[in-house]
């Protein structure tokens, strides 16, 4: 079967904005200050760990970016016809998720609907019963019987591959063939010899692969999450958050940042009518209330959006210029941070003797500017950067929340919140998909802000000299 | 010497965790110390006397700790004291001031209120009767209308009456011992004088013991009964401070006392030590001082030496003094201090000068005052107020005077850094003040500036042959990237650096290589007029003869012009060939540096000079300059020059001001030996005496040297 690729605009953006940090890296593999301030990082157990498991979700984040049209089946001879419908890698990868829809709800691991249903017998009479869900455990005979030794089962095998592939990323990490022994190589691991905290990787994955390798081979047979409303996998809903989460955590800076710091070193270092200008701008910016402004904004976009629907090909692509839309609010009202920062930092260093001898050999302005001031700042952007991006991620789910987030199309953690206030009102109440979404969300914003912590540990330089006085 | 010693410390060694494993900044360690007695711990920085002064008070930062010895007072072992004990010993029994006043007082606090806090814990005292006790506490350390400066905050003191106030902390708890950790540094010289003296004059009155840690051999001299000479964490010589400044033992002591830049040196090299003070990780294992000394014998590289007695009351860590090596070393004295080296002429060619390079005529640079809505400008802050300047070709000018005296503003004036509100500054004939921006561009390869801070200066994201070859690219004066490496390489080499340097990083480098890095970028352009703004006030004096040196070289090499400004008259002496003094945005006296130091003639001329501690013990009453009545060290500090006083702005502070004073701002006055000077006293032939030639009085304009 054939397939057309597709490159929505937010896909192409993600995949500029990894090129851009790959070869960031690369550039700063360079610098030893900055080699340096990363071994930092590289030393902190908590930095590995929430490291590693920001890796997996950029993997998640990464495969549902690829996305692709699939090529309808058609008579030989016509010119292939492609779907409507824009699936990606994770959707393929996942099929037995987004694959297997239910009715309704059902509880995690269930083989029956959540609510009772009047089911026609073959017989004509009627009953009210919890009908059988037509995929998760649809292969028990006898699920009140079967089903427990089922998922022992499932688990168990599943907890032997977690186990050993625990065991193969551990003999990658510590690397025998570099120190002959086995147990002189684990020591080099486990004391981080070398000053990288590997094992704070492996533990990390470890205890990912533990998590997720039962979750995922069940997945096949039950909805090991449950479902929702309309009997779409939680599991999958969860995973397709992760992307938009990315997105609205990553673009949004990418969009602020130009103006934050062209702006903000700017007005500091130039001062006088620039200066009062930025200052003004942001003081406005800042004196109405972000909610007000974005969703102000949000509903205009809205309305644009819907008056135009032959702007878009397909119903992704309204999504997607919807999700961009919103990470271009979002960055407009939220750079003055930021740019408050960088313009306190440009003022001091403005009067810096190095920044005074380059005046003095008459380096134009903007020289001064790219070579002085910016590069003496990036440590204050990257560690915003980092800190930013828990505070987004939780924006939009509040955002959703409240109606003015993403397309309600578009899987995120702030729909899922959403759909379940009205789960957690009903009788048996439907738990699942709040429970899901607050995890996952959770992790993220932890491994976040736990990364960016130690990022800024090993960054800020009023931070970097080891503990001593003066002798 | 007769009273049992107050403080007793025995081979102390204090230890800091740091990443790279521990260092001992102190290492055995041992004096003792008898009440109404000054031991000053002298060194260079890195040298762990303030370590010490903190390891005595149990101060250390969290990584470090006493790790061996003992500290006696009154009989006790503080390292054994609980902490409880021991604080209620800190801040009563043993009080500690510390080098910053400003970051030493809690700022949104009244003095008052922090003063009364000492009594309250320490004393039992509270309400009106510790009101009081502070009241008669701050007037006792010389701060007038003492009732309502309990009532202000540290920020509407000046810096010298913040030292003062902390003092007055030190003093509220009736303290038997005063540790002062470099208690003059951060102020100004006049400032200095006064704190000096008051802190001699309570230590008398009280009979305190007072442990003074300081890096200022002038300083040490003036307050100290005994010396104690630290090095890399050891305390090399301990010697009463008559037998030490009459002849230091320690090589390295000695070898301090050559480095002091001074008028007898002038003309001559200083004699430099090589290299720096040792990292406290990775010391030499056997005398510390062996690789930086110029008579080290074998041995000296192999075992430590141990302590080898002089005197009863002098010790000295040298092997040079070891019975074996004694009798072939003792008698040795180092370089005389003694102004004897007259024979040596100063450099001053004293006929014909050259030509003038930089003239500079009525600079002012006045920063407006807005206040109210519409930011109306109220009045200004006259940094530069109309100063005239004439530097020769090759030739040093010192541009002289305190803190806040618009002294850096002038020189940035001069390169257009900060753009002057008026006058001209002609360089080489032509006026830069009047040249558009890209005609300056053009000048700028021929003036540049070297600053003070060695850390602040240097880009620390780029390399160092990126930071000279800024330079050379936007000035134009070598293009090409092969032409630049060389160059760099070339130009680093000249300043004493190794043309592989190049390619680290600033952070690579410590201070005094940094200033050769910064002298070097400089160079880059080739330039005929470098402005050096106290290019040598945050190195150790070691490092600063070297950079000198250098400086005196590149002189004498290329015919460098050199416009110093400075604030250490004894680099002054050393170093310039004419010398302008500025007080409050103003020249009050100029002219050859010969002249005005040996024969100041303006009464702020010769305070400046008169607050100078010698680095040799005097008495006050000995420090009579020229034969008229002793200069007494002018009271008050420089007052702000957005409010400057009338009259002439030094009339407050002058010891001989004239009523006319008060009225109007002298004019200046060309002396016969060519000098200018703005004052009534001195300047208008109505003061002492004048010298044999006429006076004669020039409207506006006046330079020191005849217009060509």
């Amino acid at each position: 079967m054939g397939w057309q690729a597709v490159i929505l605009g937010s896909d192409l953006l993600f995949f500029v904005l990894i090129a851009l940090s790959l070869l960031g890296a690369v550039w700063a593999r360079r610098r030893p200050d900055l080699v340096r301030a990363w071994r930092r990082v590289a030393e902190s157990d908590a930095a590995m760990a929430s490291m590693t498991v920001l890796a997996a979700l950029l993997v998640v984040g990464v495969l549902d970016s690829l996305h692709y049209r699939a090529a309808l089946p058609g008579a030989p001879g016509q010119p292939v016809m492609y779907a409507a419908q824009v699936d990606s890698a994770l959707d393929a990868l996942t099929r037995q998720l987004s694959g297997h829809t239910e009715k309704t709800y059902s509880a995690p691991f269930a083989a029956h609907l959540y609510a009772k249903e009047t089911i026609d017998l073959p017989d004509g009479r009627q009953m009210r019963a919890y009908p059988r869900l037509a995929w998760g455990g649809r292969h028990l005979p006898v699920p009140e019987r079967d089903r427990p030794a089922d998922i022992a089962r499932g688990l168990a095998a599943a907890l032997a591959l977690a186990v050993t592939l625990s065991a193969l990323l551990a003999l990658l990490l510590m690397r025998p063939w570099r120190h002959g022994a086995l147990a002189r190589a684990w020591r080099h691991f486990w004391r981080a010899e070398d000053g990288v905290k590997w094992r704070a990787v492996w533990l990390a994955a470890s205890a990912l692969c533990i998590v997720f390798v039962p979750l995922l081979l069940l997945s096949g047979d039950y909805h090991v999450l449950g479902t929702d409303k309309v009997g779409q996998d939680i599991l999958y809903q969860a995973l397709k958050s992760v992307r938009t989460a990315w997105l609205i955590g990553t673009l949004t800076t990418l969009i602020m940042l130009p103006f934050a710091i062209f702006l903000g070193i700017y007005a500091g270092y130039r001062g006088g009518l620039a200066d009062d200008i930025v200052q003004y701008l942001y003081t406005t910016l800042n004196s109405i209330p972000g909610v007000l402004l974005i969703a102000a904004s949000v509903l205009m976009m809205q309305v644009l959006i819907d008056t135009h629907p032959e702007w878009f090909a397909t119903a992704a692509e309204r999504a997607d210029a919807r999700l961009l839309a919103l990470c271009a609010i979002l960055g407009m009202t939220s750079w003055t941070g930021l740019c408050r920062l960088l313009r306190g930092e440009a003022l001091k260093l403005r009067e810096l003797d190095y920044v005074q001898a380059a005046r003095a050999f008459g380096v134009s302005r903007a020289r001064i500017l790219v070579r002085h001031i910016l590069p003496n700042v990036m440590h204050i952007v990257l560690i915003s950067i980092a800190m930013d991006f828990s505070g987004l991620v939780l924006s939009e789910a509040v955002l959703s929340y409240i109606g003015i987030g993403v397309d309600p199309s578009m899987q995120s953690f702030g729909t899922m919140i959403n759909s379940a206030r009205m789960e957690l009102s009903r009788e048996p109440m439907v738990w699942w998909s709040l429970a899901t979404a607050f995890v996952f969300l959770f992790v993220l914003v932890l491994a976040a802000n736990l990364f960016a912590d130690a990022v800024r540990d090993a960054l800020d330089p009023r931070l970097a000299s080891p503990i001593g006085g003066r002798a | 010497m007769t009273t049992a010693p107050l403080l007793e410390v025995e081979g102390l060694v204090t230890e800091l965790r740091l990443a790279g494993g521990p260092i001992r900044p102190v290492d055995g360690v041992s004096f003792s110390l008898s009440p109404g007695r000054t031991l000053a711990l002298l060194g260079e920085s890195g040298c762990g006397k303030s370590m010490t002064a903190l390891s005595l008070m149990r101060l250390l930062p969290d990584n470090g700790r006493v790790v061996a010895g003992r500290v006696r007072f009154r009989g006790t072992n503080l390292l054994a004291q609980p902490e409880r004990a021991l604080r209620a010993l800190r801040g009563s029994a043993l009080a500690m001031i510390f080098q910053e006043p400003a970051s030493s007082l809690n700022p949104v606090l009244t003095i008052g209120r922090q003063i009364t806090e000492v009594l309250e814990l320490h004393q039992g005292l509270s309400g009106p009767a510790a009101r009081t006790r502070a009241r008669a506490l701050l007037e006792s350390v010389g701060i007038g209308a003492a009732d309502e400066r309990l009532d202000a905050y540290p920020f509407q003191f000046s810096g010298g009456m913040k030292q003062r106030a902390m003092i007055a902390m030190a003093l509220a708890g009736d303290p038997a011992l005063l540790i002062a950790d470099e208690p003059t540094t951060a102020l100004d010289v006049t400032v200095q004088a006064q704190v000096l003296d008051l802190l001699s004059g309570l230590q008398a009155e009280r009979g305190m013991a007072m442990l003074l840690v300081s890096h200022d051999l002038g300083v040490v001299a003036r307050m100290a009964d005994e010396v104690g000479v630290m090095y890399a964490g050891e305390l090399i010589e301990l010697a009463p401070a008559v037998r030490f400044f009459a002849g230091p033992a320690h090589p390295y002591a000695q070898q301090l006392f050559a480095a002091q830049p001074g008028r007898e040196r002038r003309g001559a090299p200083l004699v430099a030590l090589a290299g720096a003070v040792p990292d406290l990780a990775a010391l030499p294992t056997a005398c510390r001082f062996a690789p930086r000394c110029d008579r080290a014998l074998a041995r000296c590289h192999v075992d430590r030496p141990e302590q080898h007695l002089l005197a009863p009351d002098h010790r000295v860590r040298c092997h040079l003094y070891a019975p074996a090596e004694a009798a072939v070393v003792i008698g040795v004295r180092p370089a005389e201090r003694e102004p004897a080296a007259q024979s040596a002429p100063p450099a001053t060619p004293s006929d014909a000068p050259p030509a003038v390079l930089l003239d500079v005529r009525g600079l002012a640079l006045h920063f407006p005052i807005r206040r109210g809505l519409l930011r109306r400008q109220v009045g200004a802050v006259r940094a530069v107020d109309g100063i005239d300047l004439a530097l020769h070709a090759g030739q040093t000018l010192a541009l002289v005077g305190e803190s806040g005296c618009g002294k850096t503003t002038a020189g940035k004036a001069i390169l257009r850094l900060i753009e002057p509100t008026g006058g001209t500054i002609r360089f080489d004939g032509r006026d830069l003040a009047a040249l558009p921006a890209a005609g300056l561009r053009a000048l700028r390869a021929s003036m540049q500036m070297v600053f003070q801070d060695p850390f602040g200066s240097l880009n620390p994201r780029l390399r160092v042959g990126e930071i000279i070859a800024e330079g050379m690219s936007a000035t134009g004066a070598v293009r090409g990237a092969g032409a630049q490496r060389a160059r760099i390489g070339t130009l680093l080499e000249e300043v004493g650096l190794a043309a592989a340097m190049m390619d680290r990083y600033p952070h690579a480098f410590s201070g005094g290589q940094r200033q050769r890095i910064a002298i070097a970028r400089a160079l880059a352009v080739a330039p005929r007029l470098l402005i050096l703004d106290e290019p040598t006030s945050a190195l150790d004096v070691s490092v600063q003869a070297q950079i000198l040196n250098l400086l005196a070289g590149l002189q004498a090499e290329r015919g460098l012009a050199y416009l110093f400004i400075t604030h250490n008259l004894a680099l002054v002496d050393y170093f310039a060939h004419a010398v302008a003094v500025m007080y409050l945005g103003r020249i009050v006296e100029q002219g050859r540096a010969d002249d005005i130091l040996h024969d100041p003639r303006h009464p702020y001329t010769r305070a400046l000079i008169a607050s100078v501690p010698a680095p040799y013990p005097t008495r006050p009453a000995d420090r009579a300059v020229g034969g008229e009545a002793a200069p007494t060290v002018p009271a008050g500090e420089i007052p702000s020059p957005a409010s400057p006083p009338a009259g002439c702005h030094f009339h407050p502070r002058c010891p001989e001001a004239l009523p006319v004073c008060r009225e109007r701002y002298p004019e200046p006055t060309v002396l016969d030996d060519g000098r200018v000077i703005r004052c009534h006293v001195r300047g208008g032939g109505r003061g002492l005496a004048m010298g044999t030639g006429s006076v004669v009085t020039t409207g506006g304009t006046a330079g020191a040297a005849p217009a060509t």
